[in-house]
């Protein structure tokens, strides 16, 4: 398998999926971007045995988590910064929100329970993307998860009292 | 808004990734090689450079001992007090 055939195969699945995290087009690709050259550049330590759809939900959390909490860090700079009088600060202002799907949707209580989404803590972030945007079943998002079938289900739980309790 | 029905999520639209962003992922791995430190051929200078020195401090203990040896010849005992030619 070539990488051409891999980055044709699963692009759509990362980007998208990047999405769901990062709730930004811009940020997506850049995280897609990471992915695939992690992936190319991890493509000798893969088992072959191993499930690759697997693999490439794996790094694509991973990378989507490493991101949002890059960004997190590059906000509490700028809140300091406010502070400062350092003006160079002020440029690393996020971008807003920017989810094609949801725009698209022009559906506003889909835009706010995404925003509530993003502000779950990872796992049950995680969880919920899954299981309802990915639409997977119990088992796979448990192997994607690395964890048992049972914890997904308490983790989905926990995610929904969660989202009850954001305002 | 009904939280528990969280199906309205199955509503999010699939996006198309563009093109170009094959060229941007390509473009980096072009810029990554060009940054690569050729560490085979690296590590076969650096080995070099090593086993020189290494047969430089031999040559030069094994010289500096022939020295020493050298250096140790046995004086004759001379038990006269005549001087040579007298």
């Amino acid at each position: 398998m070539t990488f051409k055939n891999i980055y044709n195969q699963y692009k759509n699945l990362v980007f998208n999926l990047a999405l769901q995290y990062c709730q930004n087009r811009q940020d997506a690709e850049e995280i897609t971007q990471d992915v695939f050259v992690k992936i190319f550049d991890k493509w000798q330590t893969f088992r072959k045995d191993a499930d690759l759809k697997t693999w490439i939900y794996r790094i694509t959390i991973n990378q989507s988590l490493d991101f949002l909490k890059y960004k997190q860090r590059k906000k509490r700079s700028f809140i300091i910064s406010l502070f400062s009088s350092d003006s160079s600060y002020k440029e690393n202002r996020l971008p807003d929100f920017d989810h094609p799907g949801i725009l698209m949707e022009q559906d506003e209580s889909l835009k706010i329970l995404m925003q509530k989404i993003y502000r779950l803590p990872k796992n049950q972030k995680t969880v919920i993307i899954l299981l309802k945007i990915e639409d997977l079943s119990q088992r796979e998002v448990a192997e994607i998860m690395k964890l048992t079938e049972g914890a997904v289900e308490s983790l989905f739980q926990r995610a929904k009292t969660s989202l009850k309790k954001i305002l | 808004m009904e939280l528990d029905n969280l199906d309205i999520l199955k509503n999010i639209k699939r996006i198309e990734v563009s093109d170009s962003l094959y060229h941007t992922i390509e473009s980096r791995f072009e810029k990554n090689r060009e940054n690569n430190i050729p560490i085979l051929k690296v590590g076969i200078a650096a080995s070099f450079v090593i086993g020189l020195m290494l047969a430089q401090f031999y040559f030069l203990g094994f010289s500096s001992e022939i020295n020493q040896s050298n250096n140790e010849i046995e004086l004759v005992e001379v038990n006269n007090n005549s001087l040579y030619y007298e």
